[in-house]
């Protein structure tokens, strides 16, 4: 039965490309216009009266033939489940306290109550460096993180002129990070921060209407101003290298094709547009969104193949699929090593599995001061797409690497139960970053 | 491969782990994890 092909097989039609993708081995096949038209218009019978001349039908047959890379996928599952913990990259939250009040904020749960103590002290971020340059990796992360990291300047600084003295030490490459709002952003801090060649990660959700409709200060009004021109500064200070432009769209503002353009226009041209993450609220996304949000992303792809016959490309982060010089296995079944190699540190110096997992108490890992509770690290060693049932019949695993693990709880209250509507959200993107990559 | 059907690639599955690569996703998205989808760095 040809029918039985689509087990292992999945159709994508977009941008007037058709692919097959094998779900157990991620490979990616062209396929002929004519015989993708002939799948796409048996793809709402599920293929079951599927005809097709015999040419084609014995070329499709053959890819029945074609190897699965679960098998070598779980010898490495088992590896990972059984690996030493060590810290390769950690989030310092050195500012528990922010000059925004943005609605949709996902840091302010994990600081809104106890907290006496707002800023990490020098210390305990110097302490948290020392932890980090003990593993055994020869390049580490750190990113600074909050709230508002700017709100704790000294310390960050500190904390990256001793970084750098560090690495000079102990031979090893330190990558550096930081999130900002950029409202506090000056030449002198640029200047600082270029030097050190820190990475910005810079939030704007889009043009002044979309921003300020959920990025607001304090007084309750919108930020845009006293963002946007600090923003642009910065960018412009490091010559338009090493940063991201970090948007959020919303229910309300689900055109975030327009934040795009926008970005563009103004030559921000490294952009990342993320959906909120957040349930119950007016701006909460749900599925009657998803058609909207599939045109945003069409128009996006459709801009991109654009402007790069035009010469001028720009950098949508998940449209950044390399083909070609993939990732590792382990890479592949845990992406991003929450809860093992990426940890987060909260100013007291409590270590959380992430940080938009910080402040969950069950979480917890320990302290930067006493070490790291291994028995409560276990459950994250297992984490990996093969201990999700719903990532194992999904075709996007070895592309998606089982999504985000903190939305996971967030919305499923369970580590290895993916939310549906991020799932076919990724889903959406993952087909328009495959149809981009391939000629 | 054929006329209708053409391999692009088949991903290799390497063994790696040298971790040189990014983790987290906090240089870019923050909240999502592909991650996964971006370039081995070991070879540099
Ligand atoms: S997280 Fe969702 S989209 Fe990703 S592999 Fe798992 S089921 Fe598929
Ligand atoms: S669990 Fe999610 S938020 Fe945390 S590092 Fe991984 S991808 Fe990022």
């Amino acid at each position: 039965m040809l029918k039985e092909i689509f087990e292992y097989y999945h159709l994508i039609n977009r941008l007037e490309k058709f692919l097959l993708i094998n779900k157990n081995s991620g490979a990616v096949y062209k396929i002929d216009p004519k015989l993708g038209e002939i799948l796409a218009s048996n793809l709402n019978n599920n293929y079951s009266n599927l005809f097709l001349p015999q040419e084609m039908e014995l070329e499709l047959r053959e890819l029945l033939g074609e190897k699965s890379n679960l098998e070598i996928l779980k010898e490495s599952a088992k590896k990972l489940e059984k690996r030493t913990a060590h810290p390769k990259a950690f989030c310092l939250n050195v500012a528990h306290s922010c000059n925004l009040s943005c609605l949709y904020c996902f840091a302010e749960k994990g600081y809104r109550e106890e907290d006496n103590q707002k800023l990490m002290s020098e210390k305990t971020a110097r302490r948290a460096i020392d932890f980090l340059f003990a593993a055994p990796y020869p390049v580490i992360e750190l990113d600074f993180f909050g709230g508002e990291p700017l709100l704790n300047w000294k310390a960050v600084k500190n904390s990256i002129i001793y970084a750098g003295e560090k690495t000079r030490f102990s031979g090893k490459k330190i990558k550096l990070a930081l999130t900002t709002n950029g409202i506090l952003l000056t030449q002198d801090i640029c200047r600082f921060l270029n030097q050190y060649e820190v990475n910005l990660t810079l939030s704007l959700d889009g043009p002044k209407e979309v921003h300020n409709d959920l990025r607001i200060l304090n007084n309750g009004k919108g930020s845009f101003d006293s963002s946007f021109y600090k923003i642009k500064q910065a960018v412009f200070s490091r010559n338009y290298q090493n940063y991201y432009i970090r948007g959020t769209y919303t229910k309300k503002t689900l055109n975030f094709s327009k934040a795009a353009n926008f970005f563009i226009e103004e030559n921000l041209e490294n952009f990342s547009l993320e959906p909120v993450i957040s349930k119950d609220t007016p701006w909460s996304l749900d599925f009657e969104d998803l058609p909207i949000i599939e045109q945003e992303y069409e128009i996006l792809a459709n801009l991109l193949v654009k402007r790069k016959k035009e010469g001028k490309p720009f950098s949508f982060y998940h449209f950044n699929l390399n083909l070609y010089n993939s990732p590792c296995i382990e890479k592949r079944l845990q992406s991003c090593g929450v809860g093992v190699e990426y940890l987060a540190i909260t100013p007291q110096g409590e270590i959380y599995p992430c940080h938009q997992l910080t402040g969950y108490k069950e979480f917890k890992l320990g302290d930067i001061f006493q070490g790291i509770d291994i028995e409560k690290q276990e459950i994250f060693k297992k984490i990996h797409f093969l201990n999700s049932k719903d990532c194992l019949t999904c075709w996007a695993k070895i592309y998606c690497a089982g999504g985000c693990i903190a939305n996971n709880y967030y919305f499923s209250s369970s580590l290895f139960k993916p939310p549906e509507l991020f799932c076919a959200l990724l889903k959406i993107r993952l087909e328009y970053a495959l149809a981009l990559s391939v000629e | 491969m054929g006329k209708y059907i053409k391999l692009i690639v088949n991903p290799q599955l390497k063994n790696g782990g040298c971790m040189t690569c990014q983790s987290s996703c906090q240089t870019a998205c923050k909240t999502s994890a592909t991650v996964s989808n971006q370039p081995c760095e070991r070879e540099k």
